[in-house]
């Protein structure tokens, strides 16, 4: 990367119009008016930050397509139901061997242990089931970690004390688990 | 509400800001956003860091995902109008945060070599001078291309003034590159005449 480039885009002044969104929707193709087209191709002449975004995103589209062809994983997720105090998990990859047990031969477990693949580790989940919904532990030894639990309408973090992180309380809905938000996880809850 | 204890003494799920309750599109939903378009932003912010290749190390690139994270949390795709998808919203979200970092390093690494070096030296004369003329010949022609047509003055400014290839031009504005080599040519000419006219005595290349 030219280093002048760089420090052009970077001192670049934001755009007074307001116009990235309709610039990335020229970019995108999605513009179909001629005058509307010759409208934002003239403010990109003239705007540096609109032409720098318009020519970034171009960059980025060949990385973009180059990473696509990379193998890559799908997020993880595990699914379980919660009923009258015990934890029923569909059967997941991501299931410790003796809770495999429990789907294939009970109806229920009070514990449920999974292993996430989360950032290039396996973080060892515990889901418990109590009156109040389910819990989740999880077992760290790195007391700085930080968890976050994302639901449809906002999220939490929990902290490790003793060696465990803890979410409670959980009611049926759709979860993400991150770990110091670096790769998620999915949890679905029903009852 | 759903509500959560956790160890951290905080009793409930935080809410993204300015909640609007029974909303329920994807870029409205930090969660169903994240789970929808994690590769996107892993994929993109690897294409920035490819792209600074050098200028940001592993723990940068994390540390620009995070802040791409929380700003999702904090309810940034609020903003988003909905004129383009949202992977455009989220490019310029993540483009962002990759130059603000960016910047953040580089001040940094500023402020360490003039530490280094001791007493700031100011440039010389000579140098000044040709700094002005050049400012002053870029406004000439920033102005000059403002009279041209749309296309055709995007296609000059993108080349003469941004150094990128005619064929990466020709990619990003959907062209055939003979057309914008057409285009080029044209504004070139045109540019040329008018230096000439302002400047009588200077040879054009």
């Amino acid at each position: 990367m030219d280093e002048k480039r760089l420090q052009k885009i970077l001192d670049a002044p934001p755009c007074r119009d307001d116009m990235a969104e309709s610039v990335m929707a020229f970019a995108e193709g999605l513009v179909d008016s001629e005058s509307e087209r010759e409208r934002i191709m003239a403010h990109m002449a003239e705007c540096d930050s609109c032409r720098y975004l318009f020519e970034d995103y171009h960059v980025c589209e060949e990385a973009l397509a180059e990473t696509a062809a990379e193998d890559r994983r799908p997020m993880p997720s595990v699914a379980f139901a919660l009923a009258s105090g015990a934890v029923r998990p569909s059967l997941s990859p991501y299931l410790d061997a003796g809770a495999r047990a429990h789907v294939l031969g009970e109806a229920g477990a009070g514990v449920v242990d999974y292993r996430l693949p989360i950032a290039d580790r396996d973080l060892p989940l515990r889901v418990v089931a109590t009156e109040r919904g389910a819990r989740l532990e999880i077992r760290s030894a790195d007391e700085s970690a930080r968890y976050y639990l994302i639901g449809n309408r906002g999220y939490t973090v929990a902290c490790v004390y003793d060696g465990v992180a803890v979410f409670e309380r959980l009611g049926p809905g759709e979860y993400l688990l991150s770990e110091n938000l670096k790769g998620f996880a999915g949890i679905s809850i029903t009852d | 509400m759903i509500t959560l204890f956790h160890h951290c003494g905080s009793h409930s799920l935080l809410p993204m800001k300015s909640d609007r309750s029974g909303e329920t599109a994807d870029h409205r939903d930090a969660r169903a956003a994240i789970a929808k378009h994690d590769a996107f932003i892993r994929k993109c912010v690897d294409g920035f860091a490819r792209k600074y290749r050098g200028l940001a190390c592993e723990h940068d690139i994390d540390d620009i995902r995070q802040e791409i994270y929380i700003k999702i949390l904090e309810g940034a795709l609020r903003s988003y109008r909905g004129e383009s998808p949202v992977e455009g919203f989220l490019f310029r979200m993540i483009r962002n945060a990759c130059y603000d970092h960016l910047r953040r390093i580089r001040s940094h690494r500023e402020k360490t070599e003039q530490y280094d070096e001791g007493a700031e030296v100011g440039p010389s004369r000579a140098g000044f001078e040709r700094e002005l003329e050049e400012r002053e010949a870029l406004d000439f022609v920033r102005a000059e291309a403002k009279k041209l047509p749309a296309k055709q003055a995007l296609i000059f400014t993108m080349i003469a003034l941004d150094g990128m290839k005619q064929e990466d031009v020709a990619r990003a504005l959907n062209l055939r590159q003979s057309t914008v080599s057409e285009h080029y040519a044209k504004a070139k000419k045109l540019m040329r005449s008018a230096a000439k006219k302002r400047y009588p005595d200077m040879e054009f290349a």
